[in-house]
C-alpha cells in the first residue's frame, strides 16, 4: 500500500469524505456521505472518521489532505483547498478519460466544466444565485405535486402529454405548477414539465461553453432518471453517470492530494 | 512649515476619499466654499464644469443596500443607477450643488426626472454626447451641447467661463491624466508595487478631487513609488476588463490578490479609460474637449463604434502585458456589456486565452460564490 | 342579471392580418429572388420601403414571432449562442433567429426570414446601436446607425435635435442604402411615401380622437394591429385604404354608441414602452371578462405623433422632425403631461402599466404614477412581465394585479374619487 490520501468534499447539504492509495493504481479504500447538518468542521471531522473506520484506518494514516466545496476552508485537517470545479474536472476525468464536459446539478447550485485534455478547466459557469437549475428547485416542485422527490424521475416517465413550466424563478414556476394541477393535467406530465423545464437552465449553461464530448453528469440530481432523460434529450447525448455521483469532488480532491504528496 | 505627506498618508487619504465621498466633499467644502457638480458616469467633460469654478465630482455608487430607491427605479437596473437614486431619495447627495447627467444608456435615461423628483438641486442639467462615435454630424452636434452646457453653468455660477480659464483647465487635467498614466507604467513594470484596490483609489480620488490637489499629492506620491526596487513577479498576470461606470468593489480586488492573481493592467472606466487621451489646449476648447470624447481608441462600451473591436483592444492589452488571462466584471444588469461578452469570450477562447466571467452586483450577495469562482479561474490558471 | 362581457369586433381590423402576413411573405420572397431584404429599428423603416426595398420592422417582427409562443424556441437559441436572458428579448429574438437560419436549424415557416443584407437603426432606445452592432460583429451583415437624442420636451433644443438627425441620416443611413441599391437615393419617392404616411397619421389621429366617447368604440389591442398601416406597410396605398376603412367604421359605432368592450366598466390607459405581444389574446380577453377597456396609450402616438409637421418637400428633415416628438425621444417631464392629458381628454379611471425584466427604457413609471394618483386621483397598477419572454411571465400575477386595480378603482368611486362617471 502507497501513502493515504484523502479528499473532503464540504457541500451546503452533504459532506463527503473519500480515502485513497496514492500508489499507481490511485484506489479507491472508502467512503462516506453524510448530511452536513449545517456544522461543516463537524461534518467533516465526522464524514472522515466513518470512512477511516470503514477502511480500517486512523487520521494520522492520511498523508494529505485536500478540501474542497463550499465549507473547504473550515476543515481542520486538510492541508490544501481547491475549489470543487477543479476537483470535480480531475474527479470526472479520472472516472472516464475521454470526458470533455462536466455537469453537476448539486443541492443548491449547478455548474458546467469544460476540461482541456489533461482534465484541466478549460472553462467553467456557475449558477448558484438562484434556485433555478438546481435540486432546490426540484424539491419545491415534490412538494408542490405531493410527491416523493425520490419518485419524480419514474413518475414522469409514464407522461403522455407535453405540458410547459417556462417561469425561471422558482416561486413563479411552482405557482405554475398549481395552476397546471388545477387544469387538472396528470402529474406524470406534469413531472415531466418539471424536468424538462431544470433541463432548459442547464442547457443554457452547457451551450454558453459549447457541448464537447463525452459528457458526464454528477451531482445528487443525477440519480433523477427524469432529469437525465430531458438533458439526454435537449443535448442529443448520452452521458456517463458514475456509480455514485455525489463523491466525484471528493475523488477529485483525493487524487490532488495524491499528486501533492509525491 | 507643512511637513509634506508620506506615501502612505497620500495613499491613505485617497482612501478615504473613495470610501466616504460625502463626508469627504462635505469637509473640502467647507474648507474652499466652493459648489460641487456631480457627473454622473462616463466621460462627462468636467473641464466645463473645473473653469466655472466648481468642483466637477464623478457620481460614485454608495455602499448601502438599496431601500427607498426602488419606489423610484425597478430593482432590475444596475447598481449605480440605483444606488443614486436611493442616495438622492434619502438626502445623502445634499453635499452636492448640481447634477449633470446625459444617457450614458438606457438605465440612466431619466435620471435627470428621478433625481429631480427625489432632491432639491440648486442645478440640475440634462445635456447631450453622442451615442456612437462615427461622422461629422456627432462632432458639431456635442460643441453646441457643450456651449449650452457652458452657458447654463454661466448663468448658474454667476459668472463668464473664459476661453483662457478654459484652456487652463485642460492643462490641468492633461498634467492629472499624466501622472496616472505614469502610474499605470510603473505598475505594468513592477506588478506587486501596489495593491489592485491602493491603484484603485490613487485614480478614484481623482474623480473626487480638485484636480490641482490631486495633482500635488499624486505627483509625491509617485516620487516616491519611482524609488521602490522592482520585485519579481511569480503571481498569475491578469487584465480587468469592463463597462461598469462605478468603481469596481475593493472587495472583489482583494480576493483576485487572495487567489493568488496580480492584476497588470485594465480597460475600465474609472482605470486607464479616464484618463486615456489628452485634450489639445492651444485651440478651442470646446472642440477639444468633444475631439476627446469621440476619441476611438480605448473604446467605449456605451458607445457604437463598428469599426473598433473592444474584443481586439483586450487582446492587444493581454499580449502588450503578458497576461495569462482576462477577468471581465459584468455589471448586473449592463446591456451593453451584456450584447459585447459573447464576442469578447469567443474571440478570447480563439486566441487561448483564459477569460473569466464574474457578474458583479450593487448588493454583494455571496461572498463564497465570488471566492470560488476566483480560485478556480486561479487554480485554472496555476495549471496552464 | 348582469350581461355577459363580450369585445364587439372591428371588422376592419380583420383585414390587417392578411396585410401584415403578405409583408412577411413578400420579405421570404425576396431572398428567393435574389432582392436585397433590410432590417430597421427604430423607425427606419420607411426609408427602405419608399425607395422599394422589403423591409423588416423590429417590433412588429417580434408581436408576430411571439403570437403562438413560437419565440420561445428563439429566445432559446439566442441564449444557447451566449446571449445572457437578462439582456432585452427583442434582442434575442432577432439574434436567436439570425443564430438558426446560420446553423440550418428549423424556424417555423411564418416567422422564417430571410438574413438581412443590411441593418438601419436609429438610437430610439440605448439598446438599439447595441444590437446593430452584436448584429454586424457576429455575422458580418452592414449596418448603419443615426443618433436620435432624446430631447422631446426640452424646447430650446429641438429644431437642433432635428438638424443633428437629419445630417446623420444623410451620413450614416443613406450611403449605407446607396451601397446596397447601388443607386442614388430617390427623396422623391419618400415624399411620396411621407405623404400617404401624413394623411394616414392624421387619420388615425381622427380616430384617436373618437375614443373620447364613451364608451369607447376601440381599444388599444386594436390600435396595436392598427399600427401596422404606419409600420410594416406604411406609405403605400394599402395602409391608406385601410386607414379609411377603419375611420368609417370607428364613426358609425360611434353614432350608434357601440363600444368595442361591452359592458365598459373601466377605462384605462396603458402605459409602456411595447404591448406584451406573447400574451396579446390572454390580456385582452381577462380585460374584457372584467369589463375593462384599454383605452388609450403613448405606444400609439410614437408612430408620427404630428403629422401636420410633414412636409413631402422635405423629405428628410420632416422623417426627422415626424419621429422625433414621439414617446421613446419624450423626457420624462414631457412623458408626464402627455399622460395627464390623456387621463383628462380619456376620462381615464385607472393606468396599467408594464415594467418589462428585460427593458429598462420605461425608467421613470413609479414616479409619473404617484404624480397621476395626486392630481387624478387615479391608481394605478404595475405587472412585472416582459414583452416576449415567458421566463419573466406569471399569470397569476397578472390576474391578481389587475383585479386589485379595478377594485381599488371601485372604492375610489364608492368615495367619489377619482372619475366621476
Amino acid at each position: 500500500m502507497g501513502a493515504i490520501v484523502a479528499g473532503i468534499d464540504v457541500g451546503s447539504l452533504t459532506t463527503k469524505a473519500l480515502l485513497m492509495d496514492a500508489a499507481e493504481k490511485r484506489k479507491i479504500l472508502s467512503f462516506r456521505i453524510i448530511r452536513s447538518g449545517g456544522a461543516f468542521r463537524t461534518a467533516a471531522d465526522g464524514a472522515v472518521e466513518e470512512a477511516l473506520k470503514l477502511a480500517g484506518l486512523q487520521l494520522k494514516d492520511i498523508r494529505h489532505a485536500v478540501s474542497t466545496g463550499y465549507g473547504r476552508e473550515i476543515v481542520g485537517f486538510s492541508n490544501s483547498r481547491v475549489t470543487e470545479i477543479t476537483c470535480h474536472a480531475r474527479g470526472a476525468k479520472h472516472l472516464l478519460p475521454e470526458a470533455h464536459t462536466v455537469i453537476d446539478i448539486g443541492g443548491q447550485d449547478s455548474k458546467v466544466i469544460r476540461l482541456d485534455d489533461r482534465g484541466g478547466v478549460e472553462n467553467f459557469t456557475m449558477n448558484d444565485k438562484c434556485a433555478a437549475g438546481t435540486g432546490r428547485f426540484l424539491e419545491v416542485m415534490a412538494s408542490a405535486l405531493e410527491v416523493e422527490i425520490g419518485k419524480l424521475g419514474e413518475l414522469s416517465a409514464l407522461s403522455k402529454q407535453q405540458v410547459k413550466v417556462s417561469s425561471m424563478c422558482t416561486v413563479f414556476a411552482e405557482s405554475e405548477v398549481i395552476s397546471l394541477l388545477s387544469k387538472e393535467c396528470s402529474k406524470a406530465d406534469i413531472a415531466a414539465a418539471i424536468h424538462d423545464a431544470i433541463a432548459r437552465r442547464i442547457i443554457g449553461m452547457v451551450s454558453q461553453l459549447g457541448l464537447r464530448e463525452k459528457v458526464v453528469m454528477v451531482g445528487g440530481v443525477a440519480k433523477n432518471s427524469g432529469v437525465v432523460r430531458s438533458l439526454g434529450r435537449m443535448l442529443g447525448t448520452t452521458f456517463l453517470i458514475p456509480e455514485e455521483p455525489q463523491i466525484t469532488g471528493a475523488l477529485g480532491a483525493a487524487l490532488i492530494a495524491a499528486e501533492r504528496c509525491q | 512649515m507643512v511637513r509634506p505627506m508620506s506615501a502612505e498618508e497620500i495613499l491613505a487619504k485617497f482612501t478615504e476619499v473613495t470610501t466616504a465621498p460625502r463626508a469627504s466633499l462635505s469637509k473640502w467644502k467647507e474648507q474652499n466654499k466652493k459648489k460641487v457638480i456631480g457627473c454622473f458616469p462616463m466621460d462627462i467633460p468636467e473641464e466645463i464644469i473645473h473653469a466655472a469654478g466648481m468642483l466637477p465630482v464623478v457620481m460614485w455608487e454608495g455602499d448601502e443596500p438599496i431601500t427607498v430607491g426602488h419606489a423610484h427605479i425597478s430593482p432590475y437596473n444596475c447598481g449605480i443607477v440605483r444606488s443614486v437614486i436611493d442616495d438622492s431619495a434619502r438626502g445623502n447627495l445634499d453635499v452636492l450643488d448640481g447634477i449633470v447627467s446625459y444617457e450614458t444608456c438606457l438605465q440612466a435615461r431619466h435620471l435627470h426626472f428621478i433625481l429631480k423628483k427625489t432632491g432639491q438641486y440648486a442645478y440640475c442639467q440634462r445635456i447631450f454626447l453622442p451615442g456612437l462615435v462615427t461622422g461629422d454630424a456627432g462632432k458639431a452636434f456635442m460643441v453646441d451641447n457643450l456651449k449650452r452646457l457652458k452657458e447654463s453653468l454661466e448663468h448658474f455660477g454667476g459668472q463668464e467661463i473664459s476661453r483662457q480659464s478654459l484652456n487652463q483647465s485642460i492643462l490641468i487635467y492633461n498634467e492629472n491624466r499624466g501622472l496616472l498614466r505614469k502610474l499605470y507604467d510603473l505598475r505594468k513594470r513592477n506588478p506587486g508595487l501596489l495593491k489592485a484596490k491602493e491603484v484603485l483609489a490613487i485614480v478614484h480620488s481623482s474623480m473626487l478631487m480638485l484636480k490641482e490637489e490631486h495633482n500635488q499629492l499624486l505627483h509625491q506620491l509617485l516620487q516616491d513609488l519611482e524609488t521602490k526596487a522592482v520585485k519579481l513577479e511569480t503571481r498569475a498576470r491578469v487584465i480587468l476588463s469592463g463597462s461598469l461606470c462605478e468603481a469596481p468593489q475593493r472587495l472583489i480586488l482583494d480576493l483576485i490578490e487572495e487567489a493568488g492573481m496580480v492584476i497588470v493592467d485594465d480597460d475600465l472606466y474609472v482605470g486607464s479609460r479616464y484618463f486615456a487621451n489628452d485634450a489639445v489646449a492651444d485651440g478651442d476648447p470646446l472642440v477639444a474637449l468633444t475631439d476627446r470624447y469621440l476619441q476611438r481608441i480605448p473604446p467605449s462600451p456605451t458607445r457604437i463604434d463598428a469599426d473598433v473591436d473592444w474584443s481586439d483592444t483586450i487582446v492587444q492589452m493581454v499580449d502588450q502585458n503578458r497576461a495569462a488571462g482576462v477577468i471581465s466584471l459584468v455589471v448586473k444588469y449592463c446591456p451593453p456589456h451584456l450584447a459585447y461578452y459573447p464576442d469578447i469570450e469567443r474571440e478570447l477562447s480563439g486566441a487561448g486565452i483564459h477569460a473569466l466571467m464574474l457578474e458583479v452586483e450593487h448588493e454583494v450577495t455571496s461572498l463564497e460564490q465570488v471566492k470560488t469562482r476566483l480560485q478556480a479561474f486561479g487554480e485554472a490558471l496555476e495549471l496552464s | 342579471m348582469e350581461k355577459q362581457p363580450k369585445t364587439n369586433r372591428l371588422k376592419t381590423t380583420a383585414i390587417m392580418h392578411q396585410i401584415v402576413s403578405d409583408h412577411w411573405e413578400s420579405l421570404r420572397r425576396a431572398k428567393e429572388a435574389g432582392v436585397p431584404t433590410v432590417w430597421s429599428l427604430g423607425m427606419m423603416s420607411l426609408l427602405t420601403r419608399a425607395i422599394g426595398v422589403p423591409t423588416h420592422t423590429y417590433a412588429t417582427y417580434a408581436s408576430l414571432a411571439s403570437r403562438d409562443a413560437a419565440s420561445d424556441a428563439l429566445l432559446e437559441e439566442a441564449e444557447a449562442d451566449g446571449y445572457s436572458p437578462e439582456g432585452c428579448s427583442y434582442f434575442r429574438l432577432h439574434l436567436g433567429l439570425l443564430s438558426a437560419i446560420s446553423k440550418g436549424k428549423p424556424v417555423r415557416d411564418d416567422m422564417r426570414l430571410p438574413m438581412p443584407d443590411l441593418v438601419i437603426s436609429t438610437r430610439c432606445c440605448t439598446e438599439q446601436p447595441h444590437i446593430v452592432d452584436a448584429i454586424h460583429r457576429r455575422y458580418g451583415i452592414p449596418a448603419a446607425c443615426v443618433d436620435t437624442p432624446l430631447f422631446c420636451g426640452e424646447a430650446d433644443m429641438m429644431e437642433r435635435v432635428v438638424l443633428y438627425v437629419e445630417q446623420g441620416i444623410r451620413e450614416q443611413i443613406v450611403p449605407a442604402i446607396e451601397k446596397l441599391t447601388g443607386k442614388p437615393y430617390d427623396y422623391d419617392k419618400l415624399g411620396a411615401a411621407l405623404a400617404i404616411i401624413k394623411q394616414c397619421a392624421e387619420i388615425r389621429n381622427q380616430c384617436l380622437e373618437l375614443s373620447r366617447n364613451i364608451p369607447a368604440p376601440w381599444s388599444f389591442f386594436d390600435m396595436c394591429i392598427s399600427s401596422g398601416a404606419l409600420q410594416n406597410v406604411g406609405g403605400t396605398p394599402v395602409a391608406l385604404k385601410y386607414m379609411e376603412q377603419l375611420l368609417a367604421e370607428l364613426k358609425e359605432r360611434v353614432a350608434q354608441g357601440i363600444g368595442i368592450v361591452e359592458p365598459e366598466k373601466y377605462r384605462l390607459l396603458y402605459d409602456a414602452a411595447f404591448m406584451m405581444w406573447r400574451w396579446f389574446g390572454l390580456f385582452s380577453r381577462k380585460l374584457v371578462q372584467a369589463g375593462a377597456c384599454l383605452v388609450t396609450s403613448r405606444y400609439i402616438n410614437f408612430l408620427w405623433p404630428y403629422p401636420e409637421d410633414i412636409d413631402p418637400e422635405r423629405p428628410l428633415y420632416s422623417y426627422a422632425k415626424g419621429f422625433l416628438r414621439g414617446m421613446n425621444w419624450m423626457t420624462a417631464e414631457e412623458g408626464e403631461k402627455q399622460i395627464a392629458d390623456y387621463i383628462e381628454k380619456y376620462s381615464i379611471d385607472g393606468i396599467f402599466t408594464l415594467n418589462a425584466r428585460t427593458c429598462r427604457a420605461a425608467g421613470a413609471f413609479q414616479d409619473i404614477m404617484k404624480d397621476m394618483d395626486r392630481r387624478f386621483g387615479v391608481p394605478g397598477v404595475i405587472i412585472d412581465a416582459d414583452q416576449i419572454d415567458p421566463k419573466f411571465f406569471s399569470e397569476a400575477q397578472l390576474d391578481i394585479r389587475l383585479q386589485a386595480l379595478l377594485e381599488t378603482i371601485d372604492a375610489r368611486r364608492e368615495n367619489k374619487v377619482g372619475r366621476i362617471r
